[in-house]
């Protein structure tokens, strides 16, 4: 089921990380094969998280599984 | 023109660090690019230079401006591109090398420029690009982004085009950034700051580990092979390992690795890992050349359990924590020092230049950041896919066998954690295969067939048949052969037959070294009993603390004289009742299980534990003594050790049942004496004894001596010693080194010094013998591989039962053998490590290895450094933090009376009862008959009244505080006349001044202040010689009072000591625990005390220059009352009573004292020099007899004092604190070093000898030179005996044994009051440890022994053997010549009569 959650995370995503690339990024899509998020846009997104739904996210949940699609982020969110 | 901008505070970090070390090029960054291909030369150059014209970072140079460190843009690039032909050369190759290795260790000239930059010509198509940077202007990174940028230019340029400059972004543009980020970034700095301040300890591997502040450094390369990258790169997808990038994972990997290589070899737990962040958090600054890198800290712990699964998500998380707190101008200097493992992971990749092969070389300079022990770099920079890691390593950190270990043991680390993430990082075994079967196979392939006795009784029973006329046992002209001895030990076992002894008893024996001894011993092993050795030369304390840790005894063997010792029933063995006919051996059913003798030892926490040796190992230690050392043939054995201590044990019975012979040396304590006879004599093959023993006679010529072994044990045997032995004998004795503390039956480890194999400080200690085996074990139970400090762990048929009567220490110390199931093996507590001969080298015990200002000293080492000076002997180094004097126990306060575990020579027992308590409590009967009732001083007053012919009765000493005042009250209600005395000693308080006006004119009685100008010079005085002012003080006051008394006609003076004081000052134990007590006695020698304490020449009675008291009249017309002796009254009742008299008020300023205000001086210049509050004592005293409650004198104890005014008064009369104590950190340890030396040597003078050995801060701050090591009556030094030796005092002058029968006796006796093992005829007294409490007993039993009087001041004059033995003579043929006593000691004193 698609969220405010998935929404607000694609948008933010596809405007910070990959304004360049043609297509919208999917929920499914790796977010880090393809070189859109890396440790960098990590910490970008850890900030926006925490100011859009007031999450902080601790350094031991920082991991691939939990980032590695947009999905996974928002399961992650979910879980907590 | 020129730019200058501010340093960043990274860059100014730099800039520190190199200013600490100017000479060091420790930021150098030297990188050679060798470029294969046909380079344009010329085209290179002009590609360097329009670079060098477009990056501000190329023309930054750093100068001082208006005394503020800035970086100096210059307009024009000033380096030029250096060219180098070497293809001319016959090496090309190495002439390149040797090129780098100059030039990359120049030092920059900051105001000029900051790189170097060169292009050499090896050959036709092969060249090389010299790059070197300070690193203020680079990181890796950087270095990098300039490459890249001449590269693209060169090719651009090779294409034709024309480039004058290109588009760089600024360093400047990003300083500016530095300084705005800063502004906001709080929460981030909050977080640093807090890591700064919480630091882990420092983690050391091996045994190195510290830097010392040097900055030299050397590089150790391994490149990672296929297979170990092929299973890195699939661990790296592995999930729970796979992060959000290749290079994220590959950091946090290395990172994890690191720190498991860490926390598996270290010493902690807990490590911190320095690690650079790039920190290039926008494009334009990924463009931009500069330093950019921040230093962080990642902390990582083991926790039970840990995987390399678990640690790697540690190392993660961690990462992720950084990075979220990464901002620029982060990093810090506080955070910096916490750190000494670095490590970088480099992900700079170089791309071919100009379309050639490139082979980036990234060199090393030889030195680095002068915290770093050692920093770990991993890169790829070829791009070959495999991780290269240069391990630079601190040179005064790691030796270089510890550079080769780390990296193996790296290597070893990271198989295993790749290979099994799952598998416990406690359990990565750190030896080789071959490490293995040779130092844990082969080293503890120890079997040999079991004895084919069970117990130690049959194997003498046995040789008794074999040899039934061989001499067993001979002193002087009496000797026993087998079956004689045999035939009275089965006499004697009858007897304790008889009496209930049998299987399972305990048995003390007392007896002093005689056959009856050995007779003893073999009677009560005969019953199937265990024997307990008693020394009677031991203080009957001892005795009696083994006694109530044995409970009942079924009876105690002994001799005739020592009978009376005892409370419970005795069998004495009389001499002349051994020659008894034949009478078979007593039926008994023992086995090897079964207990051979409890052996008490002392441990650290001082209080005496019995270690039960059962027979089987006892069997198992002698079998392999007799087949070692006599292989089965007859020796004669030297006894004169103590039985009380294990030593003894192989001198007793390998000879009994090898068919040999004990040689007994009688007691007489002359131990020099004793050994130099032995080594006289030629009668003795074998001695075992302690290197301490061997000190003593280290210089005879043995040259000639019959002995042919010497089996050395008890203490750490220093090759120094041995070889002195060696040459003294011109090598023809055999020195055995035998390890092994009494837990593991005597001994368990053996090694015979060989002279041109054993260099090191120590004697090695050898291998295991038989059936026994060692295993040096590191804190998760590993074997330790060679290098890594481990404890010893002793297995084998030697340990013993445990500890009687403990068995929680027992549990604690005796675990089942890990390696043997069902066996048991015995925690040593001694620490060893492998050498890389694969020899074991014993490194002390856990608890001698201290920590001063956070650098781990190994004391031995110490201790080998000082007797690398020539004329030092020996050496004992000890470690003292400056609050604690002995080891505290378990308790820390006492809990009856309060007194601290810091006071010096107190134990505690199990239920937190300190050793004072429980003596008081068996002479509290005693004591109590020194006290008096307040009638019998009334009685005396009214005397006193009818006595007096001036115009006062008593003069009495008021100090203005409460107790004199309570005092005075009474005395005038008891209608005496009083003159009151007061000592203004320049700080009475003016409160207290009032408080005796006031007092003094209300009662009606005369006051008379006395002072002298002396007083200040008299203070420091007492505060060197005692620290504390009051000793001092009270000199003074009884002095003047007695001189003043005198004037006056008046006879008594009353003293308001309180009674806690009494027994601080001059009531011991020994004067109640006598045989014949007698109240009478107890004043005699306390006046006589007084009276030669009088007569003592000191700056008291220089200052004073009385002379009443040189004659012996001085005190004689004159009684000292102590009023507190008489009257019993409790705190709480003067303080009611001086209320309600309402005159007297307590001053506000005199802190603990209620007169004086000098009195804190004296409480603060004690604790700091003594390390503990001079009124603990007198205060437990207090509580002891009720006068306090045990909550008042704890809490009068934590007073706080005003330091800033214990300043001043120091200043004002002229004290200064001696350097040691002058160290005010928490953590201050301090060694001081005791030392026998041919000559007198001053401190200054060794330290200036051990610079050349040890680091300034663990040379020893105190050195006490002493004429002979002090050893208790184990035979190994008495550690207690050196840590008391007074401030101040030192045992100067050489040793000499006492001449002649009387000098003996009194040496004698002079031991056995003392406790102290060796006695010369010019030790002073004092320098002994002898107070005059001590002094007062031996003067008793001198007295006793010669049936004369020994006057006390005779004691004080002449406090030496040789000078009482002289008075004792002369009185002697006085009685003869029938002179009186006092005339003899007049003419002693040199008056005439």
């Amino acid at each position: 089921m698609i969220t405010e959650t998935h929404n607000a995370l694609q948008e933010f995503i596809q405007t910070r990380f990959a304004s360049g690339m043609a297509q919208t990024i999917g929920f499914e899509d790796d977010l880090l094969m393809s070189g859109v998020l890396d440790s960098l846009n990590v910490m970008s997104l850890l900030a926006f998280m925490q100011q859009r739904f007031d999450v902080k996210v601790p350094a031991e949940d920082v991991i691939y599984e939990h980032f590695v699609t947009i999905n996974a982020i928002v399961n992650y969110l979910e879980s907590r | 023109m020129m730019r200058t901008i501010e340093l960043t505070p990274g860059q100014a970090l730099m800039w520190l660090g190199q200013t600490l070390n100017t000479d060091a090029p420790l930021y150098n960054m030297p990188f050679v690019f060798m470029i294969d291909g046909a380079l344009d030369p010329v085209v290179f150059e002009h590609a360097f230079d329009v670079v060098v014209r477009s990056s501000d970072t190329l023309r930054a140079t750093i100068r001082e401006i208006d005394g503020e460190v800035r970086q100096v843009i210059l307009d024009t690039s000033v380096g030029e591109l250096e060219r180098v032909d070497l293809s001319t050369s016959d090496d090309p190759e190495a002439a390149l090398r040797e090129w780098v290795a100059r030039q990359q260790v120049r030092l920059f000239q900051y105001d000029v420029c900051l790189y170097h930059s060169a292009l050499l010509k090896v050959r036709d198509e092969r060249w090389a690009w010299f790059f070197s940077q300070h690193h203020t202007v680079t990181d890796g990174w950087s270095v990098q982004v300039v490459y890249q940028r001449v590269n693209e230019v060169y090719t651009r340029l090779l294409n034709g085009e024309a480039i004058d400059t290109i588009d760089v972004p600024t360093y400047a543009a990003y300083v500016r950034h530095v300084a705005e980020a800063s502004a906001q970034a709080r929460d981030v700095d909050q977080f640093w700051a807090e890591r700064a301040a919480n630091a882990p300890p420092q983690l050391r591997v091996y045994r190195g580990g510290d830097t010392a502040g040097t900055t030299a450094a050397v590089r150790e390369i391994v490149v990672l092979d296929e297979g170990r990258m092929s299973r890195l790169r699939a661990l790296a997808m592995q999930p729970g390992f796979r992060s959000f990038s290749p290079d994220l994972t590959y950091a946090n990997l290395f990172n994890a690795l690191f720190a498991a290589f860490l926390l598996r070899l270290g010493d902690h737990d807990r490590v911190r890992i320095g690690v650079p962040y790039a920190n290039r958090s926008t494009p334009e600054f990924r463009a931009t050349p500069g330093l950019f890198i921040e230093m962080l800290a990642l902390d990582l712990a083991h926790h039970p359990g840990e995987t390399f699964a678990s640690l790697y998500k540690q190392a993660a998380a961690e990462n992720i924590r950084a990075m979220q707190h990464l901002q620029p101008g982060v990093g810090r200097a506080e955070l910096n020092r916490t750190y000494a493992y670095v490590l970088n992971f480099i992900t700079a990749r170089f791309a071919a230049f100009g379309g050639m092969a490139v082979e980036p070389r990234w060199t090393h300079a030889g030195h680095g950041d002068a915290a770093h022990a050692l920093r770990l770099q991993v890169h790829d920079m070829t791009g070959l896919g495999a991780f290269e890691l240069n391990f630079d390593f601190n040179v005064h950190a790691f030796s270089p066998a510890d550079r080769a270990r780390a990296v193996h043991h790296f290597l070893m680390v990271f198989d295993a954690c790749v290979a099994a993430p799952e598998g416990e990082i406690a359990h990565i075994d750190l030896l080789t295969p071959d490490e293995r079967r040779r130092m844990f196979e082969a080293f503890n392939a120890t079997q040999q067939p079991p004895p084919a006795a069970q117990t130690v009784v049959e194997l003498f029973e046995a040789r008794v048949k074999r040899t039934p006329e061989r001499i067993a046992a001979v002193l002087d002209e009496r000797s026993l052969t087998f079956r004689s001895l045999n035939n009275a030990a089965n006499q004697l076992a009858a007897r304790l037959q008889e009496a209930g002894v049998g299987a399972g008893a305990l048995v003390p024996v007392c007896m002093e070294h005689s056959l009856e001894l050995i007779v003893a011993l073999l009677a009560v092993l005969k019953t199937g009993a265990a024997y307990v050795p008693l020394d009677p030369l031991h203080p009957p304390a001892r005795a009696r603390v083994i006694l109530q840790d044995l409970g009942s005894a079924a009876c105690i063997v002994t001799q005739p004289q020592f009978a009376q010792r005892f409370d419970a029933p005795t069998i004495t063995v009389a001499a002349d009742a051994l020659a008894v006919p034949d009478l078979p051996n007593p039926t008994r059913s023992v086995t090897k299980d079964d207990l051979a003798y409890i052996i008490y030892t002392s441990g650290t926490t001082g209080i005496p534990k019995g270690v039960m040796v059962e027979h089987g190992g006892l069997v198992n230690y002698l079998s392999w003594a007799v087949r070692f050392y006599t292989g089965g043939a007859p020796m004669t054995f030297a006894f004169f050790s103590s039985i009380a201590f294990d030593l003894t044990v192989t001198t007793l019975f390998a000879p009994l049942i090898s068919g040999g012979t004990i040689h007994i040396y009688p007691d007489g304590g002359k131990l020099g004496t004793v050994i130099r006879d032995v080594i006289a004599e030629d009668r003795v093959d074998i001695v075992k004894l302690t290197p301490s023993h061997m000190a003593l006679v280290r210089d005879l010529d043995l040259s000639q001596t019959y002995i042919k072994q010497l089996i050395v044990g008890g203490e750490d045997f220093k090759t120094s010693l041995a070889h002195a032995f060696h040459e003294n004998s011109r090598g023809r004795l055999l020195q055995h080194n035998e390890y092994g503390p009494t837990e593991a039956t005597v001994a368990c480890m053996i090694h015979t010094y060989n002279p041109s194999t054993d260099r090191g400080g120590s004697v090695p200690i050898g291998v295991p013998s038989d059936n026994m085996r060692v295993y040096v074990l590191d804190r998760f139970g590993m074997p330790v591989p060679p290098g890594v400090v481990g404890e010893m762990m002793l297995a084998g048929a030697n340990v013993a039962r445990g500890y009687f009567n403990r068995p929680e220490l027992t549990q604690q110390r005796f675990q089942p053998d890990p390696f043997v199931p069902g066996a048991r093996m015995y925690r040593s507590g001694d620490l060893a490590c492998w050498t890389d001969h694969g020899q074991l080298e014993f490194l002390g015990r856990a608890d001698q290895q201290v920590k001063i200002g956070g650098v781990r000293v190994e004391l031995g080492e110490v201790e080998a450094a000082l007797l690398s000076h020539p004329a030092i002997r020996d050496v004992v180094v000890e470690a003292q933090s400056s609050a604690v004097r002995s080891a505290p126990a378990a308790h820390s306060e006492c809990r009856r009376c309060g007194l601290s575990a810091s006071y010096p020579g107190v134990q505690f027992d199990d239920t937190g009862l300190c050793s004072l308590c429980r003596a008081y409590d068996g002479y509290k009967d005693r004591a109590a008959q020194y006290f008096k009732p307040l009638p019998e001083f009334e009685a005396l007053a009214e005397r006193i009244k009818t006595q007096a012919t001036g115009q006062y009765d008593v003069l009495a000493l008021l100090s203005g505080g409460k107790d004199s005042t309570y005092m005075l009250y009474r005395l005038v209600q008891m209608g005496l006349r009083v003159l009151t005395f007061t000592l203004d000693n320049g700080y009475i308080s003016q409160f207290a001044k009032d408080n005796i006006r006031r007092v003094t004119e209300a009662l009606g009685v005369d006051h008379v202040y006395g002072a002298t100008p002396g007083m200040n010079a008299i203070f420091v005085d007492s505060l060197h010689q005692f620290a504390n002012v009051c000793n001092g003080c009270f000199k003074t006051i009884y002095t003047l009072a007695a001189q003043l008394a005198r004037e006056k006609g008046i006879a008594t003076i009353v003293t308001g000591l309180s009674r806690g004081q009494f027994f601080e000052t001059r009531l011991t134990e020994e004067l109640f625990t006598q045989p014949h007590f007698s109240v009478e006695d107890i004043d005699a020698g306390i006046a006589q005390m007084r009276a030669a304490y009088h007569r003592q020449d000191d700056v008291v009675s220089r200052s004073l220059q009385v002379d009443m008291f040189r004659d012996q009249g001085g005190f004689d017309d004159i009684t000292f009352l102590d009023f507190y002796r008489y009257c019993d009254v409790d705190l709480r009742e003067v303080y009611s009573f001086l209320e309600t008299a309402g005159l007297w008020q307590r001053p506000p300023d005199t802190g603990r004292s209620t007169n004086c205000l000098i009195n804190d001086v004296g409480i603060f210049v004690h604790k700091r020099r003594r390390g503990f509050h001079n009124y603990a004592l007198p205060y437990s005293w207090d509580v002891r007899l009720g006068h306090k409650t045990r909550e008042e004198a704890v809490d009068e104890l934590n007073d706080d004092i005003d330091h800033a005014r214990v300043t001043q008064i120091m200043n004002e009369i002229g004290y200064e604190l001696p350097v040691e104590a002058q160290d005010v950190s928490t953590d201050s340890t301090r060694l001081t070093a005791y030392f026998v030396a041919d000559s007198p040597i001053t401190g200054d003078a060794i330290r200036e000898h051990l610079r050349d050995y040890l680091p300034e801060t663990i040379l020893p701050t105190r050195f006490v030179q002493v004429a002979a090591m002090p050893l208790a009556l184990s035979g190994k030094v008495d550690r207690d005996a050196l840590r008391n030796l007074k401030d101040g005092q030192t045992l100067t002058g050489t040793y000499e044994a006492p001449l002649g029968e009387v000098e003996e006796t009194i040496a004698d006796i002079w031991r056995t009051v003392l406790g102290v093992e060796r006695v010369g005829r010019h030790d002073n007294f004092a320098s002994l440890g002898g107070t005059s409490l001590p002094a007062v007993r031996i003067a008793a039993r001198i007295g006793a022994t010669y049936d004369l009087k020994l006057p006390l001041n005779i004691f004080f004059a002449s406090p030496t053997v040789a000078g009482l033995a002289n008075a004792v003579e002369q009185l002697v043929m006085a009685e003869i010549a029938r002179l009186s006593d006092e005339e003899v000691a007049a003419q002693l004193l040199g008056e005439s009569p």
